[in-house]
């Protein structure tokens, strides 16, 4: 019995873009694996497509004794800096506001069997991410993932990610308007658009119907859309440049009102702005919020509105918005409300957390509480199931780590219960103190310093122990956690948030986790908690019980665990949890010195290099890679395929690619018109003699010019052979081209740095 | 049949009460060497209802142990039959139930004699197709392995989203027996002449004739060691006549798996009694000395 490709299983199926997107990536992933391309644009283009690296991708691991070597091929060449091409790697799978439809969950079910552990794990930022995943298998997964209208593209990287929005978009109470079909339409626009390629760090948008509730969290992202309706006209109030990482900034009204026909526009100034001035070479300090905090908000209004004319027109700005995208199936059941059927044991406590009420009357939301983010495959499938059944093409993963299913009759839900019961989940508790929020850490992460899953699991079993009888105030109170001070676990806006470190004790390394109080969620993440202290990991359990018994026992009439922690302030609090920040030696108590869920002494020797940024390639980096491919695809036709057109075709193709990679460096806007493309060229590059050998002059422009004349294929094999060689050294002297002039750049500004200082 | 993926379960026949000692096994099994393949990592999924445990996570294949179940995943192996990689999970899983119990931390019993086999590969075909397929694959190497009157049944799934299983059940006499057809398993580094740490420490204290034998590299020497004589193995051949035959010998090295060579190595010469140190260093770290470096 012989396996079918799924290449050819799923051909025709796919959106053609896609598909050749992905050809693509697996012709690069080739020639990375033959060492024919360079490892950091290589990883560069890998992390555009949601490949990240994971924990020990160097191929070292520390195993509680020391470091050693993993048992790996070291063989092959890199998949990045010091990246081991055959270490485990994680898969991000982008899902816009969160949407997600049972088929597209069934297959994600599949591809976690096939490739990862069986375990999808629903991210802070309403991804899905498959862990362990080996690189030779993520071209056949993402294929999987297009043939049902799923992209990875732009998951990682310094690009656009996940455009998230509140789950209950569309069924909201208090909500402007549905903002999802808005977060769609602008991921649809800056998927792959070239105005985003250039970015020195990654760009976080999301959306939320209306401004006093949590579920957008749209201050602490790069770009915050908040639905306004002025004049009967749908539009956003807009935010820019917030974002939590190690310095947390709330982001500033960039406009009070931006008119649902204007938005995408804005963003591509915005995008436009971002690439050309944001930082490129320090990615600590690359963000967006940097820059607008450089500029102040003024400047980069006006800067926006300057950009915004120069914009060249495009139908899609207005067409996406004339014909929104859907974002969901219609309900597969009539409305209907509880009346006396048989409540199964244990339905009521499950309702009161996890069944909120809906716009629409007789629906209810219902919130599958998943174990800090994770599902097996066979509890997706019989989740999409219990989808198809009772919501229909309604699921949304939420920033707390759950997933939504809307539109479920009220009166369903008793049976919704049980047959959540039946695959395990039923856990009640979403949205108490007990629905803790957690990064990776030190499971996967190569930037955890502390198990921030471990003592997510620790804190989650005795929350819900406790659960029955615990006070509804604090209830009510939030915990997040992440495994360092990137705040991923985004534990600023938790009442109680933790994030890793270590400290050094009796000649070793603790794991630590230091104690950040007071966030706020409400008001799209309003305000930020206090860092108090740091705790010792094994500690934290306890610590956070002291808190919150120090609050019911300290709290005035009414007042919240924020209010309360505000008015007792850094100095109070750190009383409170200064008794557990004693260390017993090792002799003492050496489980102190080991983190939760692991069994080795704890180490920081495992750190990593993060790859959340991405390798920053130049733009011309990137472009060129396309015609890099291009000569390999044409080899390939040549030598296996044996056909000599398809060859010809894709030897020109790789001309133009290059001559466009250099073009764009200096004219952005420059179309994908063969003819646009060698004038554009013929004129900044050829006329110029920028592209010109040393010896060999103008040879290898030439072939394009020829080319170009009669680009028709001949067929004939000799021809085919002659023009891929000539494709190859036209990239090449691209290569040269670019490295000439970036050579000259550095050279002019130096010389500018010297007579500046000759002059002083 | 090459399936990308094989999929072998065994039942557990006596849950632990905890899972939580399978995090320190899984992690004693890489420090110490003593599971089959190219092992990298440890997964704790405990807090996951119905979830897979606690895996060990390898380059070609994972171990996942929760209450109902030791599960076998054979991965990046496609370029083998299903027999080959059946054969290879087999030795692995009832390895690591030796290994287990080896370890002890760890109260757990499994039911060696049932089982259930799938390939987890979705490219093969339809449902019923991978079915007939698998099933005329194994069945030769099982029938090899369990004897003629193994049943293979088709494990009933109602779902055709999920890959098909086949469900073995053999005679418990003879599944005790296939672990040593496969090749059997021994604990890593193990010859058939060993000391416990223990009896070490009792040799010392006893006042005993004894040389003690470091054949790490001079490197590992300058970190820690345990007194004694000092020839890295690769250069044993050559210095061995630096000691006396005669004299009781013990070898040691970090993890115990070096000194068995070396065992082998000076009783070919004729040594009349050399014994290797188990576990070596690591296991003198864990058990007598912790206060030692550990590296």
């Amino acid at each position: 019995m012989s396996a079918t490709s799924w290449q050819a299983h799923l051909s025709g199926q796919m959106n053609p873009e896609w598909a050749d997107e992905i050809d693509q990536f697996e012709a690069q992933l080739e020639l990375r694996r033959v060492g024919n391309l360079d490892e950091k644009a290589f990883a560069e283009t890998r992390l555009r497509r949601g490949v990240y690296g994971q924990r020990y991708d160097n191929g070292r691991r520390n195993d509680g004794y020391g470091t050693r070597e993993l048992p790996l091929d070291f063989d092959h060449p890199t998949k990045g800096t010091d990246t081991v091409w055959d270490a485990p790697g994680m898969q991000r799978i982008k899902l816009p506001f969160g949407g997600l439809s049972p088929e597209q969950l069934e297959v994600i079910a599949d591809l976690a069997e096939e490739y990862s552990d069986e375990i999808l794990h629903v991210t802070t930022r309403q991804d899905i991410q498959l862990h362990f995943v080996h690189i030779d298998d993520t071209p056949d997964l993402m294929r999987r993932l297009a043939a049902v209208d799923v992209t990875t593209r732009e998951a990682c990287g310094n690009s656009i990610r996940n455009v998230t929005a509140c789950p209950l978009a569309g069924v909201c109470h208090t909500e402007a308007f549905d903002v999802s079909p808005y977060a769609k339409a602008l991921m649809l626009f800056l998927l792959g658009h070239p105005d985003v390629q250039d970015f020195g760090r990654k760009f976080k948008p999301a959306f939320s119907g209306c401004e006093t509730e949590a579920c957008g969290l749209v201050q602490m992202h790069d770009a915050g859309y908040v639905a306004r309706i002025k004049d009967g006209k749908r539009g956003f109030k807009v935010v820019v440049g917030g974002g939590l990482g190690t310095v947390p900034h709330q982001a500033e009204v960039l406009s009070e009102f931006t008119p649902v026909d204007e938005y995408l526009i804005e963003i591509q100034a915005i995008a436009r702005i971002f690439a050309r001035m944001g930082e490129k070479k320090n990615r600590n300090r690359a963000r967006l919020k940097f820059l607008v905090a450089n500029l102040g908000i003024e400047e980069f209004r006006r800067l926006v509105e300057e950009e915004k004319r120069t914009i060249p027109p495009d139908p899609r700005h207005t067409q996406l918005i004339e014909d929104l995208p859907t974002t969901g199936g219609p309900p597969v059941r009539d409305p209907s409300l509880l009346n006396g059927q048989p409540r199964p044991d244990g339905f009521e406590r499950w309702q009161a957390t996890n069944v909120r009420t809906q716009r629409q009357e007789g629906y209810r939301v219902v919130t599958v509480n998943l174990p800090l983010g994770d599902l097996t495959s066979q509890q997706a499938r019989g989740l999409a199931d219990i989808a198809r059944e009772y919501a229909g093409d309604n699921l949304r993963t939420t920033v707390e780590q759950n997933i939504v299913l809307r539109f479920v009759p009220e009166a369903d839900l008793p049976e919704v219960f049980t047959a959540l019961e039946q695959i395990g989940l039923s856990v009640g508790g979403a949205g108490t103190i007990a629905d803790v929020t957690t990064c990776p850490g030190t499971d996967t992460c190569k930037l955890g310093i502390a198990s921030s899953r471990g003592l997510a699991a620790v804190v989650r079993d005795r929350l819900e122990e406790r659960a029955p009888s615990q006070d509804p105030s604090v209830s009510d109170m939030s915990v997040k956690i992440s495994g360092c001070f990137n705040s991923c676990g985004q534990h600023h806006i938790a009442d109680v948030g933790f994030y890793g470190n270590a400290r050094g004790f009796d000649g070793r390394r603790v794991p630590h986790f230091q104690v950040v109080l007071g966030g706020q969620r409400t008001h799209n993440a309003g305000k930020y908690g206090m860092a108090v202290g740091a705790v010792p990991s094994k500690a934290a359990p306890e610590v956070l019980d002291a808190l919150t018994d120090a609050y019911l026992e300290g709290r005035d009439e009414g007042e919240s665990f924020q209010d309360w922690s505000e008015r007792l302030g850094k100095r109070g609090l750190r009383e409170l949890i200064e008794p557990f920040m004693d260390l017993p030696t090792f002799e003492e108590d050496p489980s102190y010195y080991v983190d939760h869920s692991d069994a080795r002494l704890f180490t920081m020797g495992d750190l990593g290099v993060g790859e959340c940024a991405g390798e920053v390639v130049s733009l011309f980096g990137i472009e060129v890679m396309k015609a890099e491919s291009e000569v390999f695809e044409a080899q390939v036709a040549l030598d296996e395929d044996d056909d000599p057109a398809a060859a010809e075709r894709h030897a020109y193709e790789a001309m133009l690619a290059a001559a466009r990679a250099l073009v764009r460096t200096e004219y952005i806007d420059v179309t994908e018109e063969p003819d646009d493309i060698v004038s554009e060229w013929k004129t900044r590059f050829f006329d110029t003699e920028l592209f010109f050998d040393r010896f060999a002059r103008g040879k290898f422009g030439r072939y394009l010019l020829d080319l170009h004349e009669d680009p028709t294929p001949t067929g004939d094999a000799a021809v085919a052979a002659r023009r891929v060689e000539e494709a190859q050294l036209f990239v090449e002297a691209a290569h040269s081209c670019e490295a000439k002039m970036a050579a000259e750049k550095a050279r002019v500004a130096e010389s500018k740095d010297q007579r500046a200082k000759a002059s002083t | 049949m090459k399936p990308a993926r094989l999929t072998v379960r065994f039942r557990v026949a006596d849950p632990p009460a905890d899972l939580e000692p399978a995090i320190g096994v899984f992690h004693r099994f890489i420090q110490k060497g003593q599971v089959e393949g190219q092992i990298l990592d440890v997964a704790d999924y405990r807090h996951v209802p119905r979830g897979p445990g606690v895996l060990l996570i390898g380059h070609d294949v994972d171990y996942g142990l929760n209450r109902d179940t030791l599960t076998l995943v054979r991965k990046r192996s496609g370029h083998d039959p299903a027999a080959t990689q059946l054969r290879d999970l087999l030795r692995m899983g009832l390895g690591a139930m030796e290994a287990i119990g080896y370890d002890g931390a760890l109260d757990v019993d499994f039911d060696r004699s049932r089982f259930t086999v799938a390939a987890v590969d979705r490219r093969l075909g339809s449902p019923d197709e991978v079915e007939d397929a698998l099933r005329a694959a194994i069945e030769p190497a099982v029938i090899e392995l369990y004897g003629p009157d193994v049943a293979i049944t088709p494990v009933e799934i109602d779902d055709r989203r999920r890959v098909p299983e086949l469900f073995v059940e053999a005679d418990a006499d003879i599944a005790a027996t296939v672990l040593e057809k496969l090749g059997g398993w021994k604990p890593p580094g193990q010859s058939p002449w060993d000391i416990t740490v223990e009896d070490l420490v009792a040799l010392r204290r006893n006042g005993q004739d004894f040389v003690l034998l470091d054949v790490r590299e001079d490197h590992e020497r300058g970190i820690v060691h345990l007194g004694g004589e000092h020839i890295p193995l690769a250069d044993l051949d050559e210095q061995m006549g630096e000691l006396d035959r005669t004299t009781q010998t013990i070898a040691y090295c970090r993890a115990g798996l070096r000194a068995p060579k070396a065992v082998e190595q000076l009783r070919r010469a004729g040594f009349s009694d050399v014994r290797h140190l188990n576990g070596g260093l690591m296991a003198w770290i864990d058990r007598i000395d912790p206060t030692l470096p550990r590296y």
